[in-house]
Formats: structure tokens, C-alpha cells, sequence
């Protein structure tokens, strides 16, 4: 089994990411810890708590900074509403937070685990990027980083940053240049991981309380996209998981990437150097593209999985 | 025929040099001048290149020396590309001629004079057309429109995410992006999206002259020019733009909103293009996106075949 760190603001897709990570046997998901992003610190810690104790589960699960390294946390409720994750009602969770901040608990973790750890970060990097300025002795003890975030083909916030990165471009330059290999699931292939309503009812009709969770979740989520003119939902944070799952499904290229993030209108840009132009070892790998088709039928799967 | 008043600002340059051949020896134009810029080499350098030229061509269109550095940053060439002289290994005879001066009032005389019909197609760096916008800011009520061979939306070629011509004078580019002038932006997306093999270039030509001679030297010159990363193409960015008026199909887009980057310490001179409309802003330049690659292709071999005669 991988062992995991999951950082995540959910959020809609984090929500789903977190049940896929879940049920899925071949991770060991040593904690969970949260950002704020998608909604505030406060609410996606509320969420993700709602979200695990809803389908049975537990975790250690550890709240982050509530703010950006060196900016003011910019919110989502266009996207998740008010709560973050606003559609289906979930009951108050009695999930037990640690009395630690995420970075302690990422400390914790990898310093304990006789093999390296796998983080996966689905939320603005703020608390990834935190950890790894003050503790970078743990980067020995991290295989890889698997963000969802960034873009090549322009951004979702502004013209060239995705949200993730958007919201804390420091902290993303602080992981980018770790030297950590990162797999970046940004726009480039989360836009081709479109859910369908065909693919909703398919997953409605598995009749199952957290299945009903997950199609009502999405209904939410497909609301907004069809209004900005989405054919279908992009399943953005869900593409990092599956791919650490199913890596053969996805086709990337490994490229070296850096972050703006002293520019007029490119702040949180990743930039990426298709042409090796800096002569750069890669630090990334690029996710272009997937089957969509595998991807929902792994999500149908890993939400089958829950009673 | 109805032919297109246009100047040509450029920086000779390979792909300019094939720019030139093609712009003049088409009759769909009247080229009224070839206005330099510092860029791919300097004003100097550029300067003569274009002049031997224009004069191996047996062409009398007037040369206007511009602009030798740019607005704000110090000055970049791309002598890894096009050599020490601009023109690589190509040698051709000192020119008789000498260029004239003043580039500003030249560009915004003719424009005048041509009362709102001139098109300007600028394969250069913009630092010109910004002087000229920043002296007569009504210039934009004269031309009819600029076709910029500049920027680039999925990636660059200096940087990652800045072109050359737009790297080596973002603030001329912010200047003219924002001067309310009708743009045509062909950028790295088409210009590398198409070039041509070293196969396609030696068969370019059934005779040869001394004309064909000099555009199959730039040509093979300019195969593998590019460096490693990129296909051995000749890649005729320049070319590619000029053709754009010549042909409605060969190049397509949409109108976007488009803005220079010029604050950031890793995308410095990027053409920020808000490709899904993000900002509703308005939108300032028809930015291509597709080749159409037979187009291109017979296109060419269309105009530099002009040559064979």
C-alpha cells in the first residue's frame, strides 16, 4: 500500500478525490490535512470531516494555515457555494481534529513511515509549501507530490492561472522547486475529465447512500460548469488521484516548470518549458491528456465500494 | 486589381528575408516601404541586410531605418538563431544604396497620405510602431489594421512563455496591443505548427537563378536554426504572417483579449491571451490558432516559384 498525505479544501471534486482515495486498497492514507481555498479554512475543514465520517471513515485529520503564505485567501462560492460544498446535507461530523497544525501532522507522518510518502495536494499548496520550507529535512522521505493545479493551455481565474496555484503562487513556487517530482493534474487534462449526466445517473443508480452523495455532489458541481458552457463537469482534483491509481490511463510529458509570481497578469502561471529551453532537469510531470471513459468507470468502481 | 498598400516593419533576419522576397514579389501588394528595427540583430546589421535585399531583388521599394534599441529594457538579438550578421551564412554584395531616416514620420506620413488603407505587417519587434503611436496617437485612425508575427499563447521560444519579438520590446508591445489599432496576432501556436523539411526546400525549385539560389540558401539555413527541442523545419514565422493577407484560409482564430506581460520575472514579454474569455474584457487582437497546412504549403511554393522566372 502507498502510504498518503491528502491536503485538500473541499470542494466538490476534493470531496470526491478524498472518497476515491478512500476506497481505493491501494493506499494507506496516513492523514488528511486542509486548506483554504474552495471556501475558508473553517468550512473546508467542516467539509472534509462531513464528507469521511458520512462514508464511515476515519483519518487523522489536521487543519492548515487559514491564509496564504503572503496573500489574502481568495474563496470559490461560485463554484461550491456558501459552505463549499453546498448540495447534499450531510449531518454534523464528531471526526476528532489533531491539536496540530497540517504541518506537524505531514511532519509526524513522514518521519514515522518506513517508506517514502506520497502526498497529494488538491487545494492551493499553502500548507505543501509551508512544510516544505520549514521542514525540509522531511523532503527525503516524500516520493512525489500529485497537485491538481496549473495549466499550460491558460488559466480558469484569470487568462493564465488556475485557481490552485492562483491563490498562493509563493507556496507553489516553494514546491515546484523542491526538487520533489511533482505530477501536475491542471487544466490541460482536467478539462478532458468531464462527467456527464449519463455518468451521474449511472452513479445515482448504485442506489447506495454515499453513491447518492456523489451524484448529488456532482449535480451541484455540473450546475455551474453547464452555466459558464461546460458540456459536462471537470473532475479536476479527482484526476490526481486516479492518477497514482491508474497511471496508465493518462498521458503526460515530463517537463521543468516554474511559477510566476511577481507578474501584471500571469501571477500563478505554471510555466512550462516545452522546448527545454533552460536546458532544466524536469521536475514535473505534465498531465495532457486521459480515457475518459476508464476515469468515470474508476470512479463508479471506488464509489461502488461504500455500503 | 485592387492591390494592398502595406509596410513592412521587420529585422532581417532569416524568416524576414523570406518575408521580403515573398511580400515583393506579390501582386496582391504595394509594398510601400521596408521599415528596420533592432532585433534579431542590430539596427545596423538589419539595416544592410535589408538593403542587399531589396537591391539583389532589383527592387526600388524605399528602406527606412528605425528604431535601434528598445523602448525600456536593454537590448536582446537572437544571433543564436540568425549569426552574426542576421542573415547566417548568407553573403551577399554591399549595398549601393544607403537607408533613409526617420522611421516615425515615414510610417505616420504614409499612413496619412493612404487615408486609412494602410496595413502595416510588423515581423519585428513593435519598438517603431510604438514610437509612432506614442508620437501620433492618432495614428489609429489611419491604419487599417497591423498583422504582428509576435507572442505566442500555448508557449515561447526565448523563454517559455515569451516570444522573441515580443521579448525583445514588451513595452512597445503593451504600447501597441493597447492602442485601440486593429490586430492580427500570428504567433508561435501557427508559426510552429508548420515548416519546411530540408527535402521540401531542395525540391522548391525546378531551375535555378540567382534569386532561387539565395532563398534556398536562407532556407536551408534556416532548417534546425530552431536548436534542439524543435522539428529540423525551416520555420518561416515571418513569411507565415505576411501570407495571412494573401490568403483568407491559410491562418484561424478568434478575436481576444490580449495584454503584455511585462512585470513578471518569468513570463516577462508574454502575450497574455485570454483564450476563454475569462476577464470579458475587450478584445484587442484576432489571435490564429490553425494552420491550414496544404494552404501553406502550396502557398510557398506559390510565391517563391515567382522567382523562377
Amino acid at each position: 500500500m502507498i502510504p498518503i498525505i491528502m491536503d485538500c479544501d473541499p470542494g466538490h471534486d476534493d470531496a470526491i478525490a478524498l472518497l476515491m482515495a478512500f476506497a481505493s486498497d491501494a493506499f494507506d492514507i496516513k492523514g488528511v490535512t486542509i486548506t483554504g481555498g474552495n471556501q475558508t479554512l473553517a468550512k473546508t475543514l467542516n467539509n472534509a470531516r462531513k464528507v469521511l465520517s458520512f462514508a464511515g471513515k476515519t483519518a487523522r485529520i489536521a487543519a492548515g494555515s487559514d491564509k496564504p503564505i503572503l496573500r489574502e485567501l481568495e474563496v470559490a462560492p461560485q463554484v461550491h457555494g456558501e459552505t463549499g460544498l453546498d448540495g447534499p446535507v450531510l449531518p454534523e461530523s464528531d471526526l476528532p481534529v489533531e491539536p496540530m497544525h497540517a504541518i506537524e501532522l505531514m511532519k509526524e507522518i513522514c518521519d514515522q513511515s518506513p517508506e517514502p510518502v506520497t502526498l497529494i495536494a488538491t487545494g492551493p499548496l499553502t500548507n505543501v509549501g509551508t512544510f516544505l520550507t520549514i521542514y525540509p529535512e522531511c523532503k527525503v522521505n516524500i516520493k512525489q507530490i500529485a497537485i491538481m493545479g496549473g495549466s499550460m493551455i491558460g488559466g480558469n481565474w484569470t487568462s493564465s492561472a488556475e485557481f490552485n496555484i492562483l491563490v498562493d503562487p509563493e507556496a507553489a513556487d516553494i514546491v515546484f522547486s523542491s526538487g520533489i517530482p511533482i505530477i501536475m493534474a491542471g487544466l490541460d487534462v482536467t478539462h478532458k475529465a468531464l462527467i456527464y449526466e449519463e455518468d451521474v445517473e449511472r452513479i445515482r443508480a448504485i442506489g447506495k447512500k454515499v453513491s447518492t452523495m456523489v451524484a448529488e455532489l456532482l449535480d451541484f458541481f455540473m450546475k455551474f460548469h453547464k452555466s459558464m458552457g461546460y458540456h459536462g463537469a471537470p473532475l479536476h482534483d479527482a484526476c490526481a488521484v486516479a492518477y497514482l491509481l491508474k497511471p496508465e490511463i493518462f498521458i503526460g510529458h515530463d517537463y521543468y516548470v516554474e511559477i510566476e509570481t511577481k507578474g501584471e497578469f500571469t501571477t500563478g502561471s505554471t510555466v512550462v518549458d516545452q522546448f527545454n529551453r533552460y536546458k532544466k532537469k524536469a521536475n514535473t510531470k505534465v498531465l495532457l491528456d486521459l480515457d475518459r471513459q476508464a476515469f468515470v468507470d474508476l470512479l463508479v468502481d471506488l464509489v461502488n465500494h461504500y455500503a | 486589381m485592387l492591390k494592398t498598400p502595406i509596410l513592412l516593419d521587420c529585422d532581417p533576419g532569416l524568416d524576414d528575408a523570406i518575408a521580403i522576397f515573398i511580400a515583393l514579389a506579390s501582386p496582391e501588394f504595394d509594398v510601400k516601404g521596408l521599415v528596420t528595427v533592432a532585433g534579431n540583430q542590430t539596427l545596423e546589421k538589419v539595416t544592410r541586410n535589408a538593403l542587399q535585399l531589396v537591391e539583389v531583388i532589383g527592387s526600388d521599394v524605399p528602406v527606412v531605418r528605425g528604431a535601434a534599441l528598445p523602448l525600456v529594457r536593454e537590448q536582446v538579438t537572437a544571433g543564436y538563431v540568425h549569426g552574426e550578421s542576421g542573415l547566417k551564412t548568407l553573403v551577399l554584395p554591399d549595398p549601393k544604396r544607403i537607408a533613409q531616416n526617420n522611421a516615425i514620420h515615414f510610417i505616420y506620413d504614409t499612413a496619412v497620405e493612404l487615408k486609412g488603407e494602410l496595413v502595416i505587417v510588423a515581423v519585428g519587434p513593435l519598438t517603431n510602431i510604438a514610437h509612432a503611436i506614442l508620437i501620433h496617437p492618432d495614428l489609429k485612425n489611419h491604419v487599417k489594421k497591423i498583422v504582428i508575427m509576435g507572442g505566442g499563447h500555448h508557449n515561447g521560444n526565448i523563454t517559455p512563455a515569451a516570444e522573441f519579438n515580443i521579448f525583445a520590446d514588451p513595452e512597445a508591445a503593451k504600447v501597441v496591443f493597447e492602442s485601440g489599432i486593429d490586430l492580427v496576432m500570428v504567433g508561435l501556436d501557427v508559426t510552429m505548427a508548420d515548416g519546411l523539411s530540408k527535402d521540401e526546400v531542395l525540391s522548391l525549385f525546378t531551375k535555378h537563378n540567382e534569386k532561387t539560389q539565395i532563398i534556398e540558401h536562407i532556407l536551408l539555413d534556416m532548417v534546425n536554426s530552431e536548436g534542439p527541442g524543435y522539428k529540423p523545419w525551416a520555420y518561416i514565422h515571418d513569411a507565415m504572417a505576411l501570407m495571412v493577407l494573401l490568403y483568407d484560409d491559410l491562418l484561424s482564430g478568434r478575436l481576444c483579449h490580449v495584454d503584455i506581460e511585462t512585470k513578471g520575472d518569468r513570463t516577462y514579454g508574454k502575450t497574455v491571451v485570454d483564450y476563454y474569455d475569462t476577464h470579458k474584457l475587450p478584445k484587442n487582437a484576432f489571435v490564429t490558432f490553425e494552420v491550414n497546412r496544404e494552404r501553406f504549403h502550396q502557398a510557398i511554393q506559390e510565391r517563391l516559384r515567382a522567382y523562377e522566372q
